[in-house]
């Protein structure tokens, strides 16, 4: 089915009652150019709608894997239709909201927000919807309702703390403000965007290192949302090569390797001469000890794309693992001579300098990899160590100085200052 | 009012001002007709090459000194072999509406471009950002000159935007120059968005290239970007622009970044600059999401003399207005009404000025995709329509319909460089187009009358960051001096005051980089005046040029 045949289909069909017979499933025009893994869910999915046209739960299926997959405006189709079907069907109409705000409908994301916060009250996740909505369209004070309501359906959860404690910013009392977000932050230690907001609250007050330490801990958040009753399908649904390396990259910092290994293999079978899947399939087997396994596909990689120096760094790893330190040097310096102006290598090269005793040479990579990303909190904590093992205490408490600025409160920063401590 | 928000309500709407009806179009696209006829090389097909989408400059500046503002448009090309990279296009100002066209050797593939007499002479000099390295191209009585290697400003990253100001007062233009990823070839790899290939985002090569500062020297520059401390923080960067964000007299920079943590660079005096955007509450948005920020612009939308901010944005993110409120800036961009228009766009260039002259700043923002759309708009995926709004007085805005054109445009935007090139008085408006063609929008919205001032500093400069006033009856409005801004662009020197019905501003004061104020007396609407710092006031003084 045409997209555009779709998109005119919006304006002209009329919106109330199902139509006999039921609704096409929404299909792409150039299906054959996606991903096989998504082509064959697709392909799926829309059997299922042709089996049962005029079932709402067969488009919505349809729409989950279009949205899954950033295809917004085949989402939207397919949600539309399965809104059509069973317009008091509330999953459906609110990843229909989602997907016309993906697709540049605010207005039309915003009504229907509206309207399912009115008929749904209960609904947490559409009165945080609702609430961000309305502080972008400027209506402040609905927004603050939206968020106090949301209070009342989530009270553990910091999200209507936090959006309280933004409407309150933005009506000017940083005081109301500070506690709402001091309360989201005490519920969610780790929820960024309240710690943010608590800071800009804070420099409001006049509270200036407080606002510091608070802005610090708060840069760099993401979006967070409630999770709503689809959300763990939409996960399952994300086949694309992207989508599946984040998955697996997210798995192995897990401790979850075998999962991610299981991701990869299958991804593999479609995309078997993707350089990035190699490697990063190579990491899961190392995580694991397949080290053999490891080795051919970064051979492997190392054939296809010779320059690829994130290769060499893996190869690195996979020799410090079969403890050939020698050869773990070698491919670093591999790894910096195809990427002599990106932090990581330098970084690897100083490891690995660092673990054959080689303090002097180490301290030269590591400062290398700090011009190169002042931020980057391995190589400031290298550089401490490194330092202290040459005897120069002083460049070794500058450098944990910058790591501390860097993370004030992570776990090796808190280590290494205790064994510096000790080690005085 | 009252029936618009009704009527609003009625339709189940009710999100900021509605688009307000445009009866009467703002601008006529004239480029084919003025001889401007730019079509930007993208690079290969279907090879999606990193820096291919991101490409797309413009400059205005006056070539051969006549008082008229030509137009030099940066080329893409194939990236690879350098040799065979198309020509730049220089496009000279005929006097009448037309331009000539002409070709200025690239030498590798382009991306923005920066203007400023940087060795003295009293011309216009131009720097050309590119996938390394640079190039600075001398004016030679109006014919330009690679010379970036003997200034010592060739350098080899993927430059993006960059910005000429005088750092340390001296008297001469230093330059600074945004840096995008640490991108090669070698480094390339394969993204796709759930569906078939396309561009990668930074972060997927995490790799953001420190930018850099050089010192003028006479005319040869040091590279003084690990002294001045601009080292010590960077990220994706990709806009620049100039001003006194902190009120202490000294020119700061403002850089925007794709993805990372945005700078505000204060400067400390002696060369030094020192990162203050945390805690201005400029480096992310008001919840500490860094942004994919491309364009930006230095701007007093509250006219209350000191600068604001505002940075164009990735679709699904809102344009941001960051108000300045002496020592930190509030994100006001809803209440600005420009969040909820700009969430399904991606903003790439930008300008404020007093399109229609009724005493408000309008904002014009080109936009376009980085990543195709399954449903495109036109024959190009990444083609997205433009945006005009018209100010409201109050700093707010209401979107115009059709970015004020009678047919919408609906291309790849990037750089958007403003200027009255056709020297009516009124501002107009250049838009370069990725993979696309270069549109000049004339403005046919002008009513009222106005007024516009070349503000150069005691040495002949234009005063880059200079902070200009004029005084009708009891109200200020206020200008920013700002050729860098926007994205890979740079606009016309001079400010221009919408003015209404006024025939005259009864003032005008200019705070100078360097922090001197200096009061001017009453000007006459309908010219360009002439304001230079002088050792003292001159008050009363009429200096009419044109």
């Amino acid at each position: 089915m045409s997209l555009v045949w779709l998109l005119v289909s919006w304006l002209v069909l009329p919106s109330g009652g199902s139509p006999p017979g039921g609704l096409p499933a929404v299909e792409p025009e150039d299906l054959e150019s996606l991903d096989p893994l998504l082509v064959e869910l697709v392909e799926e999915r829309a059997a299922a709608v042709a089996a049962s046209p005029g079932d709402a739960g067969a488009h919505g299926e349809l729409a989950l894997v279009y949205e899954a997959n950033r295809m917004w405006p085949e989402a939207r189709a397919s949600y539309e239709n399965a809104v059509r079907l069973a317009p008091g069907d509330l999953p459906w109409r609110f990843h229909l909201a989602l997907t016309r705000r993906q697709t540049g409908d605010f207005e039309g994301a915003l009504a229907l927000y509206r309207a399912l916060a009115a008929e749904r009250p209960d609904f947490a996740p559409a009165a945080q919807r609702l609430g961000e909505a309305l502080l972008e369209a400027g209506e402040v004070a609905a927004a603050r309702a939206a968020f106090e309501k949301l209070i009342e359906l989530a009270p553990r959860a910091p999200h209507g703390y936090a959006g309280l404690g933004d409407a309150f910013l933005r009506q000017g009392d940083a005081a109301a403000a500070a506690t709402a977000l001091e309360h989201a932050v005490a519920l969610a230690p780790g929820y960024r965007a309240a710690r943010y907001l608590l800071g800009t609250a804070y420099l409001r007050l006049g509270r200036r290192d407080e606002a510091e330490r608070e802005l610090a801990r708060g840069v760099g958040a993401a979006v967070e949302q409630l999770p709503d009753p689809l959300a763990p399908r939409l996960e399952t649904y994300a086949v694309g090569l992207t989508d599946r390396l984040s998955r697996a990259g997210a798995e192995i910092a897990a401790g979850r390797p075998e999962r991610a290994a299981a991701l990869l293999e299958e991804a593999r079978t479609v995309h078997p001469a993707n350089v990035t899947l190699l490697n990063n399939l190579a990491i899961a087997y190392l995580r694991q000890g397949r080290l053999d396994e490891a080795r051919e596909l970064l051979d492997e990689a190392r054939r296809r794309e010779p320059a690829k120096f994130s290769t060499y760094l893996n190869l690195a790893s996979w020799a410090l693992r079969a403890g050939r330190l020698d050869e773990a040097l070698g491919f670093a310096a591999d790894a910096v001579a195809r990427a002599p102006d990106l932090a990581q290598p330098h970084l690897t090269r100083a490891e690995i300098l660092a673990r054959r005793g080689r303090f002097d040479d180490a301290r030269g990579s590591y400062r290398r990899a700090i011009d190169l990303a002042p931020d980057l909190l391995p190589a400031w904590l290298g550089l401490a160590r490194v330092s202290h093992a040459l005897g120069e205490r002083d460049d070794a408490r500058a450098a944990l100085a910058e790591a501390r600025r860097i993370a004030p409160r992570h776990p090796l920063v808190l280590r290494l200052e205790e064994e510096l401590r000790q080690g005085e | 009012m009252r029936a618009i928000s009704l009527a609003a309500a009625l339709l189940g709407l009710g999100a900021g001002p509605p688009a307000t009806p445009a009866p009467e179009p703002w601008f006529e696209e004239v480029a084919e007709a003025s001889g401007v006829v730019f079509d930007h090389v993208r690079g290969m097909p279907a090879r999606f090459w990193f820096p291919e989408i991101m490409a797309g400059g413009g400059c205005w500046l006056d070539a051969e000194g006549d008082g008229d503002l030509d137009l030099f448009l940066v080329q893409g090309g194939p990236l690879t072999p350098a040799p065979a990279a198309p020509p730049h296009r220089l496009y000279r100002n005929q006097g009448d509406g037309t331009f000539a066209d002409e070709e200025v050797a690239a030498g590798g593939f382009g991306m923005g471009c920066a203007v400023g007499d940087y060795d003295g002479d009293g011309d216009d000099d131009l720097y050309v950002t590119r996938v390394g390295p640079n190039a600075l191209y001398r004016n030679e009585e109006g014919v330009f000159r690679d010379v970036a290697a003997a200034a010592g400003v060739a350098h080899p990253g993927w430059g993006s935007s960059a910005a000429f100001l005088d750092v340390e007062g001296d008297g001469d233009l230093d330059l600074f120059v945004v840096n995008y990823v640490r991108w090669s070839p070698e480094r390339e790899i394969v993204c796709s968005q759930g569906s078939d290939r396309d561009y990668c985002q930074p972060a997927n090569y995490n790799a953001p290239a420190p930018d850099v500062l050089y010192v003028n020297e006479g005319g040869v520059f040091r590279d003084a970007t690990l002294a001045s401390g601009v080292a010590r923080a960077f990220g994706n960067g990709l806009g620049v622009t100039v001003g006194d964000f902190d009120g202490d007299g000294r020119p700061d920079l403002y850089v925007a970044n794709d993805g990372d943590p945005n700078q505000l660079w204060i400067n400390q005096g002696g060369g030094v600059f020192a990162d203050r955007a945390l805690l201005s509450g400029v480096a992310v948005n008001r919840q500490g999401v860094a942004e994919a920020g491309m364009g930006v612009a230095a701007v007093d939308v509250e006219n209350d003399g000191d600068l604001d901010l505002f940075v164009t944005h990735l679709r699904d993110e809102t344009n941001t207005l960051y108000v300045n409120q002496g020592g930190w800036f509030d994100d006001a961009t809803a209440q600005a009404g420009l969040a909820a228009p700009s969430i399904g766009s991606t903003g790439f260039g930008l300008g404020f000025a007093d399109f229609d002259h009724d005493g408000e700043l309008d904002l014009y923002v080109a936009n376009g995709r980085v990543s195709r759309a399954l449903a495109p708009l036109a024959d190009d995926p990444y083609a997205e329509p433009d945006q005009l709004f018209r100010g409201l007085g109050g700093g707010r805005f209401a979107e115009v319909a059709g970015a004020g054109l009678a047919a919408s445009l609906v291309d790849a935007g990037r750089a958007a460089a403003l200027a009255d090139y056709d020297g009516d008085g009124d501002v107009d408006v250049l838009v370069v187009n990725n993979g696309g063609r270069a549109r000049l929008l004339r403005n046919r919205a002008a009513r009222g009358r106005w007024v516009m001032f070349r503000v150069t500093d005691r040495h002949g400069h234009v005063a880059a960051g200079a902070l200009v006033g004029v005084r009708v009856a009891d109200r200020w409005q206020w200008r920013v001096v700002q050729r860098a801004a926007s994205y890979l662009a740079s606009h016309d020197p001079r400010v221009h005051f919408g003015l209404g019905a006024a025939e005259r501003v009864d003032e005008a004061g200019v705070v100078w980089p360097w922090g001197r104020r200096e009061s001017f007396g009453g000007f006459a609407a309908g010219a360009v005046h002439e304001l230079r710092e002088t050792t003292r006031a001159a008050s009363g003084v009429e200096n009419v040029v044109e």
